[in-house]
Parts: C-alpha cells; structure tokens; sequence
C-alpha cells in the first residue's frame, strides 16, 4: 500500500509541525535505562522504572520515537492502541535530560538541540484526540474543564471553600483592583486536603501586606490538563478565556502556587500574556524574602524536596525553593533530585488515564524521599502534593507531605 | 485459529497477558534498533522473566517453527538484535535484569543479562570498597545490557587498554539452548561448584561459542564477570600530533600507541581522535578547548591508573616519555584546555563512557567498527580517504554527505586497536535499498583490504563477512556444523551469515 505524504501531514497536523523534532531520534535507546551519576541521572524514564507495566519499548521515549517515525513513513496509522501506548507517559521530561539530541544545553552537536520529547508527545497526543482517540476516562475530565471551569467536575462555587478558612477579607478580582493576581488553580482549590495550600500562600501574602486578589468562583482552569492530554480545542478555549480576563482586568502580575498553572501560563500560552509577569510563588517569595532582607525562623525539622516537574525541568527552577529550605530546614537531598528528579506520577494525564501506574511512580517516589531519613516530603505543586499523599497513604509512611508555602507561613509566624 | 495465535496463546500461557504482545505499534518498536534503517517487524514480542519461561518459548517456537530473537537494550548499530525479515518472535530480556550475586571474596559478579552496564556498574560502584568491570561495556553501555554486550564482542564504553573486550572478563555464564535446555558454561557446569570463578578447565572453552555470537547459539540468561576496584590514582593528557615531511599523524600515532602497548604501562586507554572528529564533537567542552586552541592535527589522549600516587607518577613519566620523544604537542592539563581523559574520567563518566557522537535521527550512520592490530591505523586511514573518494559523489546523491565524524581508534588489550566509526550520509526512505548497498560495500571494503575484524555481528556485518568471501569453505562449514547441532530447527536469529540457508 502506497501512503501519499500529503495524507500523512494531514493525519499528522500537529505533529507536521515539529517533524524535523519528531523524527530526530538516533534510537540509542538512552532514554530508556541510562544511568549517568556524574550528570545526576541515575534512571532515564520513571514510567519505564515501574513494575506496574510490561515494559514493551513503546512505554519508553525510544520506543515512542520509533512509533513517530512509523507514522511519517506512513508505516502506522493513528490508532487506541496507540493512545493507550503514547498516553503512558507522564510528560516529565527526564529522556530529555540524557538525549545527546535533545534540546538539551548539555550537548551542543551539529545534530543536537533538535528532539523536544514532550512537545512532541504533546503533538502526537493532541493529533490522536482529533482522530478520535482519547483516553476516555480523561474525556469527561476535559469536558468538565470547558463547561465548569474546571477538570474536576465541580461546581466552581466551591472555589471560594478555602476563602472561609481566612480571618481577613481577600480581593475579588473580577471586580477588585490589585497589585498582584494570586491564580489558586484548581487543584488547591477544590481538593479539601489540599486547600491548605492556597490558605497558606494567602496568608503568607497577607501577613506581608502585599496588595493581591484572587478570582474565586470566576477562576478558569489554566487549561494544563487539556494541553497534555491532547485536547487542543479545550486548551485553546480555555486559554482564550483566561487571556480575556487577565487582560480586560488589567492584571500585570500573576502569581501562582501551582507548578503546572505556572508552566502552562509562561510556556503554553506562548505570547498571549505578554506583558504580563507570571511567577510561581516560590519564586516570588524568595525574592521577596531577598529583598526585605527577612529574617525566617529555623523550624528545626528535616526536610527533602521533590522537585515538580512542571517547575524544575520543564521551566528551571531549582533553586530559589533550596535557597528558602535551607534556611528553615535541614534539607536533605534525595538521591535523584534537580534535573534527575523522579516523577511523582500525577503529570501528563496519567493520575486520571493510568491510576495504578500513577500510583507506582507516587510511591517509588516516597520510597526514595525515606531513603533520606527526613520527617517532611516538601513540594511547590499541589498535584504532586495529591499524589504522593496518596501514596505516603498507600505505603503507610511515616513521612508528612507538605508544601513549601506552609514551612514559610510557619517560618515567618 | 491461526498457528500465530495458537503460538501467542501457547506463550501467554508460559509468561502470562501482560508480558506478550502482538499489537502494531509494539511490534514496530521492535523492528529497528540503533539502526533504523534495517527493519523487521516480528509478530509477537515477549517478555520472560526465567531461563525456565524462555525454555518454555524456545520449545514452543521449535514445535511450530517459529524463528525467535534475543533482544537486550537494542542498543546494537548493525542489526543485531532485530529479525531478518518480518515476523517470528522477538524476545526481550530486560525483565531479566537483577544483580544475582557479588562476590568481593573472589571479585566476581553474577548478573541476569537484561541489566544495563550503567547500571551494574553504578551499583558495584556503591559495594564494598567500590569496583566495576574493569572493561565497562560497549560505548552505548549507558543503555546496552550485558548481555548485547556478551553477544558482540564489545569494546569501547572505557578499560579495554587495559581489561580488553568485555568477552574477557566472562568467567560463566547461564545459557539456554535453541532447543530449550538450560545449561551453565564455565566452572559452574561443575554442579558441585555453587559460584563461578573461571570458563576453563571443565573440557573446551563452551562459553565461547555464546560469547560474540549475536544470539544465534543459545539465548544467555545469566553472566558471571570479574570485577576490579575503582582505580584510586588516575593520570592523564592529551596530545596533538602534526602531519610531518616524513609521516602523516596516524603512522605517527600508531608507532606510538604500539610502544604504549609494548613497555606494559597500566594504561587504561588511549584513544586517537582524527582532527575531524574533534570538530564534529564541538559541542563537548573538552572538544571547545580543542577548537579554541585552534589545534590543528589528530589527537591522542591516555588514561594510566594506579594504586599509590609514586606509581602513577612512575607510569606517567614513562607514557610522557614516549610521546614527547615522538615529538608530540601535549595540551595544557585542565580540561578547557582539551585534557579529554580528564573531562571523561572526572566530569563526565566515572569509569564509563557515554558514546557522545550519536548521529541524529536523520543520518544514516554506516556503522563498521574493527580490530586491528595497531600498526593498521595508516592503513585504515588510507582505506577510509580511498573508499570516500570513489564513493563521495553516490553518497551526495543519496541525500548528501552527512555529519562530520569520521573515526575514533582506541587501544584494546594486549596489542591491538578498534577503530570506531563509518560513514555517514543521510538517512532517506527513497534511497534505503542503495544507503544499504553502499554500508556493505564499506564493509567488505574494510574485510578485504584490512583483513579486518568488525567486532559487532548483525545481520549486514554476519553477511558481509560470507558476501566477501573471508570465510574458508572449512571454516564456514564448522560454522554452519556448530549451528545445526545446536539448533536443528533453524529457530533462533535464523538468517545470520545465513547460516540456516544453507542446512
């Protein structure tokens, strides 16, 4: 059978976009096992790692590659079982971290700086929705996003839940003017065990007398989960919204205690907040803490930190969130951690596609932080939060998650 | 029901739904390995986890006639691990991939052959005073497995000036037959012996004919290695060797790697780049200070271990001596300043190279790494300048001369080199059928004028090796001989050297 190209682009439209990336794969297979300790690295791929799966290679970036290249040559046609392969993937971006062509600044070959594993797997996911295979348990979870305003198929009421946990009054931002937007996200504000989160940032904020507003029951999900699971349409229509709002209010800095908000604003929405400064509130409030020279308070407890991947690899920072442990902790380093850090398993779609995988990743994540002896599991993303509490639950451990704007709340107590 | 799935089902049996499969795109994931340009889709792909479930597979292929390949990482460039043609069964063993047994006693180390050498060496690393396998693997080690390793010879991923091929450090191995039984080579076919410490002594040298054998002699499950401890003292330099009146860099190079070789210097490698592989590595911070310097020439850099810093400054001033009174340039000793044993030792591998030069996904890499003895490295030069020049204008035909490494010569123990590399154009789907032409070409170009030994054995090599004519009628009948006892049914990697055509 003889597959015209111009059939093939046109099945393939979002992945024809990024096919020099797409196809840029030497297929070393590092991706998939390496072992680099002089890099940080010591396991290449945590879906590969867990046990929870076959392991067949398709479950690893190379195998993926290989499944791209069979699309292009017109060898493979979009398919489920294709979905069910290419959406066991948390998007971490860990393959990138070791892929001599990747966009990678540790290699800088002629053939290098080409690969951009999880843009491409973003394509190729979004290319499968349109062909008209999803996952279908994240269906409902896109469709609830567009209609409720949010993934979690609430009533987006329930935003304003956490709100009567304060003692002070906080700014509407639909009709209130403030110096900064504080964008809760959906996942602190609707799960009950994780609302101490948005509480914490906000009284954080408070206490600092910082000017700052929040949209409550009128906040639009950030479109993140849209965005990873292939829903391209979702995405765009949310993100629309959002820009909309932003900019009819006026907002010039947005400040988010979600990872994956934080990334999906600053990266996915391209150029459409220009002009507006997104910061993750672990950022913020380091430079805040560096700028008012603020003294905090040694909390005197051992903590280790996991590294979100929607802030550290995918966006970089590393840093600022040690910089502020250090100085309350006894921050222990877990064996992988910065650029080398295991996922939590909740990213990409797979907590809600892959329950059991997404557990997996959570506990051989919570395995390696009581490896390190410390009392606290400190982390800057509400849904790394969600899943690793899950599995401190599952595992029975002894380790208290945590985020880190509560350590600072008590910190500046 | 089909016999295909009578054969799918009869092995789900044995290694349960999750750890079989025949869907599409698995099985295309199967069909390429570093080499994407040689492709075989196979029907079915397993995962076993026991020597015992793939003697339940092999007997079951033997019965219906199914050929069957043994797959590591993959991570072979030449066809290896892949069927010849569509279909059979592809058996992945990296479920298989646990360190058995360490014994520090005996500095011997029992693995299942799916682990990677990154990985055995990371963990050896982190046991008792802390030892690797001295030869660390193929330059792919960071993802290949022992086992790929075991079935080609390999060389390269750092030690073998001193520890050789990794084939060396194999004191046992674990094996199942193509007709299913399960057998152990080495000291430990002694069934009153409970660990491995030596492949002799018990009648022929039988872990032999498992060892470079790209899977078509028996399927190994378990290895057992020597391993050695981590060189406490390390020394090392980089030189700059200049084209003369009389010599060109590498008949300059090779007279001195030959001394290296011969004085018995605890070398633990040296590696000769060619000025064109320095500039195609650009990216790499040592190769940055080679640029910056402006260097002009080939390069040899050494690495020389030792266990007392008096003995290192002993071996350092003897390996200096040679190479300055060769009149070599010797770059400074940092590492911006191109000190490559440095940046590979203490920045960057730990014992263990990364192969830093994979082509990307567009070229087609015409792979062909070769022993030699080391006075050979003149004429690979020339064969490689030759052989570029009759071919330069097919190849630019074919989609156009890509990438810029040319070749990478490094020692190997006692006294030869393997000169890494090929030719690269690139990769493109209208010309696969002649790029491949052009790759055996090459090959045989090197068998023949070279007398050269290629050291990893996929399919295009294993075929050019008969194509070429190398093989005496005697030797290749021995050859087919041993493959017929062994596997009568012709199941396992059929196609090899084409072996199974010919009984």
């Amino acid at each position: 059978m003889v597959v015209k190209i111009t059939e093939i682009k046109e099945n393939l439209k979002y992945l024809s976009e990024l096919e020099d990336a797409a196809r840029a794969c030497a297929q070393c297979g590092q991706c998939r096992v390496a072992n680099w300790p002089s890099k940080g690295i010591f396991y290449s791929c945590p879906v590969y790692k867990s046990d929870v799966i076959s392991k067949f290679e398709p479950l690893n970036p190379r195998g993926k590659n290989i499944i791209l290249k069979g699309l292009f040559r017109g060898d493979l046609k979009l398919s489920q079982e294709i979905s069910d392969l290419i959406f066991q993937c948390t998007l971490c971006g860990l393959c990138e971290e070791i892929c001599f062509n990747s966009q990678n600044e540790n290699f800088d070959f002629p053939m290098a700086g080409i690969m951009d594993h999880v843009k491409v797997y973003e394509a190729l996911r979004a290319d499968l929705v349109e062909a008209g295979f999803p996952i279908e348990s994240q269906v409902p979870m896109n469709k609830a996003m567009v209609e409720l305003l949010n993934p979690y198929e609430r009533d987006n009421k329930d935003k304003l839940d956490w709100i009567k946990e304060l003692d002070f009054k906080v700014k509407d931002a639909s009709k209130e003017d403030a110096e900064m937007l504080y964008f809760v996200g959906c996942t602190s504000a609707l799960t009950p065990q994780i609302q101490r989160v948005a509480v914490a940032t906000a009284k954080i904020f408070n206490k600092l007398g910082i000017d700052f507003s929040v949209f409550g029951e009128h906040e639009v999900c950030c479109g993140s989960v849209a965005m990873r699971t292939g829903d391209r349409k979702s995405f765009e229509k949310t993100a629309e919204e959002n820009v909309k709002f932003f900019k009819d209010r006026g907002i010039k800095t947005i400040v988010t205690s979600c990872a994956g908000c934080y990334r999906t604003f600053k990266k996915d929405y391209g150029d459409k907040l220009e002009g507006i400064e997104i910061l993750h509130s672990v950022e913020y409030l380091r430079n805040l803490i560096a700028e008012k020279d603020m003294k905090l308070k040694q909390l005197d407890i051992k903590t280790t930190y996991h590294d979100p991947c929607h802030i550290g690899r995918h966006m970089g920072i590393y840093e600022e969130p040690r910089e502020i442990l250090n100085k309350i902790s006894d921050l222990v380093e877990m064996k992988t951690n910065r650029n080398g850090a295991m996922c939590c398993g909740a990213g990409g779609g797979v907590r809600k596609g892959f329950p059991e995988l997404s557990l997996d990743l959570a506990k051989n994540r919570v395995k390696e932080a009581e490896e390190t002896g410390v009392e606290y599991l400190v982390s800057t993303c509400p849904f790394c939060y969600r899943n690793l509490s899950d599995a401190i639950e599952e595992l029975n451990s002894n380790l208290k998650m945590i985020d880190l704007v509560e350590l600072i709340l008590k910190a500046i107590n | 029901m089909n016999e295909t799935q009578n054969v799918y089902e009869q092995i789900e049996n044995i290694v349960g739904t999750k750890y079989v499969s025949d869907s599409e795109p698995v099985c295309y994931s199967y069909s390429m390995n570093c080499d994407f340009t040689l492709q075989g889709i196979p029907d079915i792909v397993v995962k076993p986890n026991t020597p015992e479930e793939i003697s339940g597979i092999l007997r079951v292929a033997n019965k219906y006639g199914i050929k069957i390949v043994p797959r590591g990482n993959g991570a072979d460039l030449t066809g290896g691990a892949k069927p010849i043609g569509d279909g059979g069964i592809v058996l992945d063993v990296t479920r298989m991939n646990k360190i058995l047994d360490i014994d520090e006693e005996n500095r011997i180390v029992t693995v299942e052959v799916g682990i990677s050498w990154s990985e055995l060496c990371e963990q050896l690393s982190n046991v008792g005073i802390g030892y690797y396998t001295g030869s660390t693997g193929p330059a792919s080690g960071f993802s290949a497995t022992i086992g790929g390793g075991l079935s080609n010879n390999t060389v390269g991923g750092g030690g073998a000036a001193m520890y050789g091929a990794v084939t060396e450090q194999c004191v046992g191995l674990e094996v199942v037959l193509p007709t299913g039984e399960i057998i152990y080579t080495g000291a430990k076919a002694n069934s009153f012996r409970d660990k491995p410490f030596t492949r002799f002594g018990l009648g022929a040298d039988y872990s032999g004919i498992f060892l470079g054998d790209v899977g078509i002699h028996g399927i190994k499950t378990k290895a057992s290695l020597n391993i050695y401890p981590l060189p406490e003292y390390r020394g090392y330099a980089t030189y700059v060797i200049k084209k003369t009146k009389e010599m060109t860099p590498p008949e300059r190079g090779s007279k001195v790697m030959i001394k290296w070789q011969h004085d018995r210097l605890q070398l633990h490698d040296f590696f000769y780049y060619t000025q064109s592989t320095v500039t195609s590595l650009k990216g790499q911070k040592v190769a940055k200070g080679l640029i910056n310097a402006k260097v002009r020439g080939a390069t040899l850099f050494y690495t020389t271990v030792a266990d007392t810093q008096r003995q290192l400054d002993y071996n350092v001033e003897r390996i200096e001596k040679i190479a300055e009174d060769a009149g070599f340039e010797k770059l400074g000793p940092t590492v911006e300043e191109g000190n490559i044993g440095k940046w590979f030792y203490e920045e960057d591998g730990r014992w263990q190279w990364s192969n830093h030069s994979w082509a990307g996904g567009y070229l087609f890499g015409m792979g062909g790494c070769v022993k030699c003895p080391t006075y050979q490295l003149p004429d690979y030069r020339r064969m490689y300048d030759d052989w570029v020049k009759r071919n330069f204008a097919k190849m630019a035909e074919m989609g156009g001369v890509g990438g810029g490494a040319e070749f990478v010569a490094f020692g190997v123990n006692p006294t030869y080199i393997d000169v890494a590399g090929g030719a690269g154009i690139l990769s493109s789907v209208e010309h696969r059928e002649a790029q491949i032409e052009l790759w055996k070409d090459f090959l045989i170009t090197q068998i023949k004028e070279l007398g050269a030994v290629h050291y990893w054995m996929g399919e295009i090599i294993g075929r050019s090796l008969v194509d070429s004519g190398a093989l005496s009628e005697e030797y290749y009948n021995f050859m087919i001989t041993i493959k017929k006892a062994l596997d009568p049914n012709k199941i396992l990697s059929p196609g090899k050297f084409y072996l199974t055509d010919k009984y």
